[in-house]
């Protein structure tokens, strides 16, 4: 199989077909949350050989704060995303994300299936796992099963807030998802080319179980009772999030993380079994930490809103990196693997604080500078742009960015999403392990929740920690924002007349690649 | 002299500056030519230096271009006072017939000139400046 | 007993430490360098300073001599030598500028420029010992080779100059003979009894004769009905010895004076290389009791007869000079009778004839108007045309409303434009150069002697005065040959056409106001001359008659341009 180059503009409506897609499977709170890196590094301009993404978020827990602040990023980088399409001169938002529908309605097939990226779980609005059982119409002896299986406390948890950490539960309801229309659907448009990646944490309710449950049906391929033999060679990739963080203790709620540890190592059990044991992953990726962080103990719901963790952000790498390996390293044969990999991820030393000189080369080429740009570029946006569109690149040509351009919709979401890029590096400065790539400060609230970051630099190239900036002594040469506007202005000779859309974030592209080069990295 | 006779035109017949016989004077010793040539190329020295050697998005304000206008403006001024003033305390073997207010008038009148003269450069010389094009008016 | 009292400290210190400026001269500033030519006088007092401090230094010996004192010495020492080392200096950057301005119109070096350097370098002869000959003049070809180098050095890309000098004078001219005619009929007699005007003029004369042409060359008679051929050994003594009843005066038949014989037969002696001279009271007599205007008429036929006669032998030129005396003696009328006049000033004439060059040149080395008694002359000749003489528009000076400069790459304005009227008028002076006009000043600066189109008027004519003129006029025209200035207005009322001005050859105005045409009343025309003006008219038409159109004695046109 070749290697498939994904570029942006080789999409057109004649290779529809052939575009090859990752579908990326978030479960529970901590899919929600790997997937949010993910959407910040695709935002960001991170390549992927992959240029398709259709990440499917399955999480019972409706009110989840992490999955709905997901699902809202997602739906502002589509909406984004919309209008940069085939532009060379822009690497932001490069990578097409798709809703499930939308990509089954492109191949011209029926749409009723979720338009959007949460799948949505029948039964768990309202009820108990009880009623989800229907343990009421069990006969007798089923009834002592279930009792032996489950709980009290099981059984009458309610199914609203999700799993909460019990896969036991996780698993029962879950599988109504392989045998739901959507999946079906999804089965019947997968295409040879494609890859899939599952993102679960090991030691949570909805992931733990999900992820087995998952993959148990792709490799069997065989849905409603038809055989789709793409999706049962389908290239599979994994991570299992290992616990990073345990939750204070309550002898209220459900959750106890004293447990997180037990729990890890009776899952790892069964995936050594079903999992790895079977090859039917072509690629697993582990990921976890010295578990020193406490989060409150919420039980799911709007509360359930944890700070983002550096290891959320490598989960991420591992789906571009699975995204960009070769095919001839990735291959399955009657639904099993050959050549399994399974890979681990380390930093260069311990320490409580990573910046990008703490990674590894490989990682830090993968994420740094597209993350510093578009790091510079919300810099801007905030500090700045308001008031320079009196210079060049925002002035000079027919499409300008000026209050009307600020006053539409692209310009307000990118706004809106760049808000959530900051709370999001806010959050991962703030946790433990900490990552701060750049210099800041974040910003909370009354109830100790970030709500944005500040910056106090005199010189704005000094932000990045560990990269000293690259001085030039002489005094006439230009700094700062003066420097950036210089490049920005350069940069819109270069991109030209186009739609302001596009010309806005190809100047803000270009200008920050040259910038960059200048100033911090070489 | 082509340039004296060009900008002998434009001090005498375009913004009515004519004295005589400071004028004719001006003219015999070629000081029109000397004086046009500084103040047209200079004119076009300065807006190249605001629009592509100072080229910063700091300093590209209407005013800043207005202040290198000034300079340029001052040095005319200076200029168009003082060469003459020297080439006719030669000519006059140093018993000068004029006023101050003479040269001073001239050098007023060439002064407006000159800056007529830096708007017109201006025109046909910002539009590759890359931090300033919109400078002193977008387009 | 007188108590010496030593010198305290105090004095003895004093004396050392007296300030600079008890002996020193202070030096003159150079750079200010006046209107007037420059004068070389600073040398003097710097030289001065010099020896002053040099021999104060002396005097001082071994008192004084302290580091402070030395070097201030030893400073102002060496100013002096650059001051005067940059005396030198300056006067040859003076004739780079001379030569600059010289060569700043035309890239040429024309006669009167060339007259002007030369000038300047006689006067500052020491600066430029290369550029003196050996007779004590300009050498003409160092000088030529000295303006090639500063045109090549100085002025870059331009060609050579062309420099024109001067025709050198021929120093072999030759001399021509003049004859002296003094008349020595008894009217004559009451102009050298005693000592008079008559007298005086007429040894200053001869002396002037006799230096520029030679004694041999100056011949002296007398003349009434016949030329009396006369000797003078020194003119002092001759004129002296002239009274009216001796010798060498007293010659031949006094009793009549026929004029136009007289003039006859002095033209006749007349040839190519004489300058004949008559001394006359220049009256007709006339027949008594004969219509006196019908008799001057005749008198004046036989006047322009005999001119017009000796016109075809070759072209000859005529001057009456107007002197006046004292006379003491009888007076005779018209009417044959006569009246004795004592003490009295009259009018007496001096007459110059020959041929044009030669009264040309006599007229300019002998100056008639500054011999004793003169009032007036009156040149007629048959010269060709002059050529045009230096003229240019001022550009402020008396003027009215405004025009101008049509043509800026001339060096003078000749053509202007754009006239505009103040007033329904417009006036302007014109600088000219009429020292080479054969007339008397008065006559000059008579508008009435200007013929201009019409629509013009001269308003005046006078000498340049730096008075009257604007300081850039005056700058104009100080290194230039004007000599008068001519203002002229313009009334709006009459389409402008060229305006040319001719000066126009007529017989003066004191012609007329001299002559008399009765002189029974003597004592009340002491200052007339009977029957004047029928003499010079008789000569006037002579000449109109051999050049007609010979009616001005120049020209010049200022273009109007529109």
């Amino acid at each position: 199989m070749e290697k498939r180059q994904c570029k942006a503009n080789t999409v057109s409506s004649l290779n529809l077909n052939t575009m090859a897609k990752l579908f990326v499977f978030g479960i529970g709170g901590t899919g929600a949350r790997v997937v949010k890196s993910l959407t910040m590094l695709l935002a960001s301009g991170v390549r992927s050989n992959y240029n398709e993404i259709i990440p499917i978020l399955i999480d019972p827990d409706r009110a989840g704060g992490d999955l709905n602040r997901t699902l809202k990023i997602l739906k502002e980088y589509w909406g984004i995303q919309k209008e940069l399409q085939n532009f060379e001169h822009n690497d932001f938002f490069k990578a097409r994300i798709l809703t499930l529908s939308e990509m089954i309605s492109r191949k011209g097939g029926n749409t009723n299936v979720i338009d959007g990226f949460k799948f949505e779980l029948d039964g768990v609005q309202t009820d108990s796992f009880k009623d989800f059982l229907d343990f009421g119409t069990l006969d007798p002896n089923n009834k002592y099963l279930t009792s032996l299986l489950f709980s009290d406390a099981n059984l009458n948890s309610d199914l609203e807030k999700g799993f909460k950490g019990n896969p036991n539960i996780g698993s029962v309801v879950l599988n109504q998802f392989t045998k739901s229309d959507v999946f079906e659907a999804f089965a019947r448009n997968f295409e040879e080319e494609d890859r899939i990646f599952i993102v679960s944490s090991i030691f949570g309710g909805t992931g733990a179980a999900g992820f087995p449950l998952l993959l148990k049906n792709i490799r069997e391929g065989k849905v409603k009772g038809e055989h789709f033999d793409f999706l049962k060679n389908a290239i599979v990739g994994a991570i299992t999030v290992m616990p990073y963080f345990k939750v204070a203790a309550d002898n209220v709620s459900e959750i106890d993380s004293k447990g997180f540890i037990s729990k890890t190592k009776a899952a790892l059990h069964y995936y050594f079994k079903n999992v790895t044991g079977n090859n039917s992953v072509n690629a697993l990726y582990y990921v976890g930490d010295l578990v020193s962080n406490e989060y409150e103990n919420n039980e799911g719901g709007n509360d359930q809103r944890n700070d983002a963790h550096f290891v959320e952000l490598i989960s991420a790498t591992a789906i571009l990196d699975f995204a960009n390996t070769d095919s001839n390293f990735l291959q399955t044969l009657n639904g099993r693997a050959q050549n399994p990999v399974y890979k681990e991820f380390g930093i260069r030393e311990p320490t409580e604080r990573v910046s990008f000189s703490s990674l590894y080369d490989e990682t830090s080429r993968l994420i740094g500078v597209n993350l510093t740009k578009y790091f510079y570029f919300d810099l801007f946006l905030i500090e700045k742009m308001k008031n320079e569109t009196n210079h060049p690149f925002a002035s000079a040509y027919s499409n300008k960015f000026d209050d009307n351009f600020f006053d539409q919709t692209f310009f307000k979401t990118i706004v809106e999403f760049n808000k959530s890029f900051r709370i999001w590096l806010g959050e991962l400065h703030r946790n433990k392990v900490g990552f701060s790539p750049f210099n800041i400060a974040p910003i909370t609230n009354n109830q100790n929740e970030i709500v944005d970051i500040k910056t106090d630099a005199k010189s704005i190239f000094s932000l990045v920690n560990g990269v000293k900036e690259k001085k030039n002594w002489n005094p006439l040469v230009l700094n700062n924002y003066e420097l950036y506007i210089s490049e920005l202005n350069k940069a819109a000779e270069k991109v030209g007349n186009t739609s302001t859309s596009k010309r806005f974030m190809g100047v803000f592209s270009q200008a920050l690649t040259q910038i960059l080069d200048q100033k911090i990295y070489s | 002299m082509v340039m004296n006779e060009f900008y002998s035109y434009i001090i005498e017949n375009i913004f009515r500056f004519n004295e005589e016989p400071f004028s004719t004077d001006l003219y015999s010793e070629s000081l029109y030519g000397t004086i046009g040539i500084i103040t047209i190329s200079s004119a076009l020295l300065f807006n190249v230096i605001f629009y592509y050697v100072i080229n910063r998005p700091n300093f590209a304000r209407w005013w800043h271009w207005l202040l290198i206008g000034g300079v340029h403006l001052i040095i005319c001024i200076l200029a168009a006072y003082f060469i003459p003033k020297d080439s006719f305390d030669f000519l006059f073997f140093g018993s000068d017939p004029y006023n101050y207010t003479d040269y001073l008038s001239f050098s007023l009148i060439n002064a407006i000139a000159a800056f007529a003269f830096y708007v017109f450069w201006m025109l046909f010389v910002r539009w590759k400046s890359v931090n300033a094009k919109q400078t002193p008016f977008p387009h | 007993m007188a108590i010496v009292q030593p010198l305290t400290d105090r004095q003895s210190r004093s004396f050392c430490h007296r300030p600079l400026h008890t002996f020193a001269k202070p030096l003159n500033p150079i750079r200010n360098r006046s209107f007037a030519k420059e004068s070389n006088s600073t040398t003097a007092p710097i030289y001065i300073s010099t020896i002053a401090k040099l021999s104060d230094m002396i005097q001082k010996g071994m008192y004084c001599l302290n580091t402070r004192n030395m070097i201030t010495y030893w400073i102002s020492f060496l100013v002096s030598l650059v001051a005067i080392t940059s005396c030198g200096t300056n006067s040859t950057s003076e004739l780079n500028r001379k030569i600059n301005l010289a060569l700043r119109t035309h890239n040429s070096v024309d006669e009167q420029e060339w007259n002007l350097i030369s000038t300047y370098i006689i006067e500052n002869k020491k600066s430029f010992p290369d550029l003196i000959g050996e007779d004590q003049t300009v050498d003409q070809n160092a000088l030529n080779n000295y303006i090639l180098e500063y045109s090549r050095t100085y002025r870059r890309g331009q060609n050579d100059p062309e420099i024109l000098r001067p025709a050198t004078m021929n120093q072999n001219q030759v001399k021509p003979t003049v004859k002296v005619f003094i008349e020595n009929s008894g009217s004559m007699d009451g102009y050298v009894k005693g000592t008079t005007e008559f007298e005086a003029s007429l040894s200053d004369l001869l002396v002037q004769i006799q230096y520029h042409y030679d004694k041999e060359n100056l011949k002296v008679n007398f003349v009434n009905t016949k030329v009396y051929p006369s000797t003078v050994s020194e003119v002092k003594d001759f004129v002296e010895a002239l009274e009216p009843d001796k010798a060498p005066y007293k010659v031949g038949d006094r009793s009549v004076s026929k004029l136009n014989e007289i003039l006859k037969m002095i033209l006749d002696s007349t040839d190519q290389e004489t300058v004949s001279i008559l001394v006359s009271d220049c009256i007709y007599s006339l027949e008594p009791d004969k219509d006196t205007e019908g008799a001057l008429e005749f008198q004046k036929s036989l006047t322009k007869g005999a001119f017009l006669e000796k016109s075809k032998d070759f072209d000859f030129s005529t001057v009456v000079v107007k002197m006046s005396s004292k006379f003491n003696g009888k007076y005779w009328k018209k009417d044959n009778s006569s009246e004795q006049l004592s003490n009295v000033e009259r009018p007496f004439y001096i007459w110059i004839m020959g041929a044009n060059a030669y009264v040309n040149r006599f007229y300019e080395l002998i100056k008639t108007n500054e011999l004793k008694g003169y009032q007036h002359s009156y040149y007629l000749s048959t010269n060709g045309k002059a050529k045009l003489p230096y003229y240019t528009v001022l550009s402020e000076t008396n003027r009215q409303g405004n025009f101008k400069n049509a043509d800026r790459g001339q060096k003078n304005i000749t053509s202007i434009m754009e006239l505009k009227y103040d007033n329904g008028k417009i006036q302007l002076a014109i600088a000219i150069d009429l020292s080479g006009i054969p007339v008397e000043s008065s006559y000059l600066m008579n508008p009435n002697n200007y013929n201009v189109p019409e629509g013009y008027e001269i308003v005046s004519v006078e000498g340049v005065n730096r008075n009257k003129i604007t300081q850039r006029d005056f700058i104009t025209i100080e290194k230039s040959t004007a000599s008068h200035i001519i203002t002229v207005s313009h009334s709006n009322k009459y389409t402008v056409q060229d305006l040319s001005i001719s000066l126009s050859n007529q017989i003066p105005q004191w012609v007329e106001e001299t002559s008399s045409m009765d002189d029974r009343t003597i004592l009340d025309q002491l200052d007339k001359t009977f029957g004047l003006e029928y003499l010079v008219k008789g000569v006037t038409e002579a000449y109109i008659t051999q050049r007609p159109e010979r009616n001005s004695y120049l020209t010049i046109i200022i273009d109007i341009k529109n």
